[in-house]
């Protein structure tokens, strides 16, 4: 079957473009199941079943393409001869739209192998759909009959009266339209924060079951997720926000005993929601099959602990045996694979304190007032001129001899003005400097947000991970309120939770062990968060058994690391460094250390990723501690400037390894390529301009040789560049997003003088020296377009049939530009030089055929060949096509065959 | 133009006793006293209150009745356009597509990224901009005849244009202000424009004595949102 070859990129193009066309469809068909509904509705939803059909086919979802076929010839039997639809009609319709609602949006797995339940679903919509097609067809063949409603009495249809929705277990999803998607994103930020908080309130619960006082914050979360899931008419979470509210109560009233179990559900419920609200707004419209019964698991779940059903105390005993809280720690443990869920929109909303910003606008204000201080200064200097000049005039026009009194004491006059307006002006000058410096703190302090609200989810992490191990530990949270930029916070989950999760399962010894060696048996873990001379430092700590030395020195030597004698000369520090190599334990043998490897150089890469590093202290015995020091705030940095090629560039100061100025004569240009010795090693020494894929200087460089040294390990580069600048705090801005990831450059900033500064993105320019000092020429640029290549302009508004044929065309090797609809393609095809165009006929703004039309009444684009595509093959529609201008008509199905790439390719007079 | 036909000013009236007597007079009016100050006056209240029940001049209510009368899509439409000069050709842009006019500062070089259309990037008024060389784009030449220039001191400028939220920036030899320009005057583009400039010209005004294109900014737009950057 087809649908074995579904590829993930297309069917999620598929995907966005399925829900945006359903939408379509549901309002049209709501319009005619009214009064109001007319032809324009039934073309409308006509149009959208032909677009579904086409996107379905070009992905292999045979389905789905069958049945918006089967919606499509529905509808356009309404039209001619022209009646109205069939109550049975737009009741098959519906059902038929809903299928291809939901069956769109399954994961890829459910595509391939459609479940029993979707196929009986699809036969169910087919089937109606035909009968009632026939049903109305036959009843308007006889002429006599004008009732809109064709009883079923009077025609022997096969339909039976209104079809019941043909739908999954689940109930039907609520209608689109019913849902409010205006206040989503608040919607999305509340769940965020009541869950946390809801997540949080359990843990503590299961530590003090008895206490009431637990019980209320946990309760009011839940109460809070259910009123803003109403709001926006997330039926599924409000029912579930509401027993889990249900099950709160009774076990404040004593009515219920919460266990482990129980515990677990109410968590599962909370992660249910936290993820459910951050799906696609098409998603939340119509929810997959899977969120359903995921949340009908999670309701059952809870109204089992509801209904009393004592947890068997076997159950509780043994929790290693419980799969279930293990899947938490997995979902917690994906996190730094998958990118941010959704791409932050240039419109997507921050949250800041109230107070902060009351504050910013109080200092707003006053700079204004202060900026209107300045329009008399100028008053007075402006005066102040006059009377200078008036001097002058006065001083020329004095007889000689003539008594000189009133000039003298005119120029005491001017001189005490001016020595006030000075007094002035100097203390403006002050107050000016002074307020736009607050202004500028508050607006970076706005950014920070307390490290408490980052953390929320630990305790829970750590609770499931040692009821997974069987071991027990508490987590100790210190320095919640320990300011911290939101970028570095989102970005210190993955390390920190990483980090936690090594202390519980490998710092901390079980049960049996902490015994042995006379601890408590409760173990420890500690989180803080504090500011330390200009850097945050944020610890995690165990009081396990901590990290052998002497056997970690061992197993370098042992895995070929380091030659005994080396390791033996290694300081404790040195031989730490090895945990932050890749895989560095893997291999289990030394079972201290065991596992302590996986994912610490994770760790390190994230943290050095915000401009920070990681340092490990140990004791044997007593536990480990694992410290990241972090910039306070990333939007901020302090970087050296240096002049390349004449311009600003900037290097952070924390990739920074030192600046080196010698004579030229240090070259050592022995070994093939220049090194020039930094500290006793030797790096290669490189042009900047040659690392940045700037033209070569022109003569050769005279001077002393001034550089920037950067690296680690044991391979360091000098770059050589212009001049060295200073050093200096930028406040970094992300570079324009047109630009695309420029290679080498992490982010622009401006200097003191407004001139634009480049950031250096030091590791990725790594390999780039590498390559250089090893004198690797560089290659010719890939953006180069090729010559010879035919240039193809390619105009569809579906973005899967853009995707589909532009992937067609270059795997055939024409270079293709894309546009998204006729308005588009016509801009396009007047700015860009073209071979060929292949147009859409059903287009938004500007339709193909007037799209076309423009293409031949322009004196410059008259003789360009067109090639139309689009689903109407009907003998008709192909003559309109070729009439306004196309040299060739095919069929979107012509796509996947090879009748599309050979009728380009003739057009172009090329053989394929 | 269709502007509204002027009030003639005031005649000077007769009895304007305030600038003989009065405050601005030799204040020998015996009302003074009472009044202290003719604004407090009762027949300088009196006079003015007259200056509204002048009678209208001849064929005033006339001219208004015919402005009135023209039907508002009859009135010459016109187009709102920046007038600058890139090299030797002088343009106009769209008002709505210009965001600011600045000094002109010289573009940051973007490795891998600038090229001879896209210059680099520009800080305008502290945002970073995307520069573009538009007069590349148009393929125009640097060099202008002399006595082309309209202002008599010639500032170069950076022009900030934004449209559908994306803003570029070019460099222009000068710019000399905004100009509304009648539509039912344009006239089409002259062959000699040449082939890149006209694909970007939508026609060409007389404008004090000069020839000047008008631009078609959403097509500008849509070209260098087009050009191939990352």
């Amino acid at each position: 079957m087809a649908a074995a070859r579904l590829e993930e990129s297309l069917l999620d193009l598929f995907r966005s473009e399925a829900a945006a066309q359903s939408r379509v469809l549901a309002e049209a068909l709501a319009v005619l199941a009214t009064e109001a509904g007319g032809p324009k509705q039934i073309n409308l939803a006509l149009e959208a079943a032909h677009a579904l059909q086409g996107a379905a086919r070009l992905v292999g979802l045979d389905l789905a393409a069958q049945l918006a076929e089967a919606m499509a010839s529905a509808l356009s039997a309404t039209l001619e001869p022209k009646q109205p639809l069939s109550p049975e009609l737009l009741a098959a319709l519906e059902a038929s739209h809903l299928w291809l609602a939901q069956f769109s949006q399954f994961p890829t797995a459910d595509l391939a192998a459609p479940s029993a339940a979707a196929l009986h679903g699809h036969a169910t919509c087919l089937h109606e759909l035909r009968d009632a097609t026939a049903a109305m067809v036959a009843s308007a063949k006889k002429p006599a009959k004008k009732s809109p409603v064709p009883p079923s009495a009077e025609s022997p249809s096969p339909v039976p009266p209104p079809a019941p929705l043909p739908h999954f277990e689940a109930p039907p999803p609520p209608p689109a339209s019913k849902l409010d998607f205006s206040l989503l994103d608040l919607y999305r930020s509340e769940a965020e924060t009541q869950v946390a908080g809801l997540a949080q309130g359990i843990v503590e619960l299961e530590g003090d079951l008895a206490n009431p006082k637990k019980i209320e914050p946990v309760m009011r979360a839940a109460h809070s997720l259910k009123g803003a899931a109403r709001i926006i008419g997330l039926d599924l979470v409000v029912q579930l926000a509401h027993t889990m509210e249900d099950a709160l109560v009774a076990a404040q009233q004593g009515r219920l005993a919460l266990d482990a179990a129980g515990i677990d559900s109410l968590l599962k419920a909370g992660d249910w929601i936290a993820q459910f609200s951050q799906l696609p707004q098409e998603q939340l419209a119509a929810p997959p099959a899977a969120q359903t019964t995921a949340q009908a698991q999670c309701l059952a779940d809870l109204r089992d602990a509801l209904s009393g059903k004592p947890a068997s105390p076997a159950k509780e005993k043994s929790p290693a045996e419980s799969p279930k809280p293990a899947a938490p720690p997995e979902t917690a443990n994906r996190k730094p694979d998958t990118p941010a869920p959704t791409p932050a929109s240039p419109d997507s909303v921050v949250r800041i304190s109230a107070a902060s910003l009351s504050r910013l606008m109080g200092l707003a204000a006053e700079t204004l007032i202060e900026a209107r201080r300045l329009e008399p200064f100028r008053g007075q200097l402006l005066k102040l001129k006059n009377q200078q000049r008036q001097f002058v005039s006065n001083l020329e026009a004095a007889e000689p001899g003539a008594d000189l009194a009133p000039l003298r004491a005119q120029a005491q006059d001017t001189l005490a003005v001016l020595r006030e307006q000075l007094e002035n002006f100097d203390h403006a000058a002050r107050r000016g400097t002074l307020l736009s410096g607050k202004l500028y703190q508050e607006v970076i302090a706005s950014r920070l947000r307390p490290f408490g609200e980052g953390v929320q989810s630990f305790p829970r992490l750590v609770r499931d991970v040692c009821r997974t191990l069987g071991k027990q530990a508490r987590l100790e949270i210190e320095g919640r309120e320990t300011p911290v930029d939101r970028d570095i916070l989102e970005k210190l989950e993955a390390p920190l939770g990483h980090l936690l999760r090594n202390a519980c399962d490998h710092g901390l010894e079980n049960s049996a062990g902490r015994a042995a060696a006379g601890k408590p048996e409760v173990g420890v873990i500690r989180l803080e968060a504090r500011h330390r001379a200009g850097l945050l430092v944020v610890q995690v700590g165990d009081d396990g058994h901590g990290i052998s030395i002497p056997r970690l020195r061992e197993k370098v030597v042992e895995k070929g690391l380091a030659t005994a004698a080396l390791a033996a000369g290694l300081s404790d520090d040195e031989v730490l460094q090895f945990l932050f190599l890749p895989g560095f334990s893997t291999a289990a043998t030394v079972t201290e250390i065991s596992g302590r490897g996986v994912g610490l150089d994770v760790v390190q890469d994230l943290v050095r990723g915000v401009g920070g590093a990681v340092r490990i202290y140990t004791s044997e015995g007593r536990g480990t501690v694992f410290s990241l020091q972090l910039p306070v705030t990333r939007s901020v940095i302090s970087a050296l400037l240096v002049e390349i090629a004449g311009e600003g560039y900037a290097f952070p100061l924390a990739r920074l390894h030192r600046v080196l100025r010698a004579p030229r004569s240090t070259i050592d240009a022995s070994r093939g390529h220049p090194l020039v010795s930094v500290d006793g090693f030797d790096a290669a020494l490189v042009c900047a301009r040659a690392a940045l894929g700037l033209p070569p200087l022109a003569t050769a460089p005279v001077g002393e040789l001034t550089a920037v040294v950067v690296g680690g390990g044991l391979e360091f580069f000098a770059l050589a560049v212009d001049r060295i600048l200073g050093e200096t705090d930028l406040v970094v801005r992300p570079l324009d997003p047109r630009l695309g990831q420029v290679p080498g450059i992490q982010s622009a900033a401006i200097a003191e003088d407004g001139a634009p500064i480049l950031i250096i993105d030091v590791d990725d320019l790594q390999p780039r020296l590498q390559k250089l000092a090893a004198g690797i020429a560089d290659a010719p640029t890939p953006t180069m377009p090729h010559p010879a290549r035919p240039r193809i302009l390619l105009v569809d508004d579906s973005a899967t049939v853009r995707e589909t044929a532009r992937k067609i065309l270059s795997t055939a090797g024409f270079d293709v530009e894309t546009a998204v609809d006729g308005a588009d393609g016509w801009n396009a095809v007047r700015v860009g030089k073209f071979d060929l165009v292949v147009s859409d006929v059903d287009m938004p703004r500007l339709d193909g055929l007037a799209f076309v039309a423009r293409l031949r009444a322009d004196a410059r684009l008259r003789s360009l060949p067109v090639v139309m595509v689009s689903y109407k093959d009907r003998e008709e529609d192909r003559a309109r096509g070729l009439a306004a201008g196309a040299n060739v008509y095919l069929a979107k199905s012509s796509l996947t065959d090879d009748t599309f790439l050979r009728a380009v390719c003739s057009l172009l007079k090329i053989t394929a | 133009m269709n502007s509204a036909p002027q009030i003639p000013p005031v005649e000077p009236q007769a009895e304007s006793c305030w600038r003989r007597i009065g405050v601005w007079g030799d204040r020998t009016c015996p009302e003074l006293a009472a009044h202290s100050h003719c604004g407090n006056c009762p027949v300088f209240a009196a006079a003015g209150r007259a200056l509204f029940d002048r009678a209208a001049p001849d064929g005033y209510l006339g001219e208004w009745a015919d402005v009135l009368a023209t039907p508002a899509d009859s009135r010459e439409e016109t187009v709102s356009a920046l007038v600058l000069r890139l090299g030797p050709v002088w343009l106009a842009l769209p008002s709505a597509a210009v965001a600011s006019i600045t000094e002109l500062r010289a573009p940051h070089l973007v490795p891998h990224r600038s090229g001879k259309i896209f210059t680099g990037l520009v800080n305008i008024a502290g945002e970073l901009q995307l520069a573009f060389d538009v007069r590349a784009l148009f393929g125009l030449a640097a060099a202008a005849p002399a006595n082309l220039a309209l202002s008599s001191r010639v500032y170069p400028r950076l022009v900030l244009c934004r449209r559908e939220g994306r803003a570029f920036a070019f460099a222009a030899d000068e710019v000399y202000g905004s100009a509304a320009l009648p539509l039912s005057q344009m006239l089409p583009v002259p062959s000699s424009a040449g082939a890149a400039l006209s694909i970007y010209a939508r026609g060409q005004f007389s404008f004090r004595k000069r020839q000047l294109l008008l631009l078609d900014d959403e097509l500008l737009a849509a070209a260098l949102a087009r050009l191939q950057l990352s």
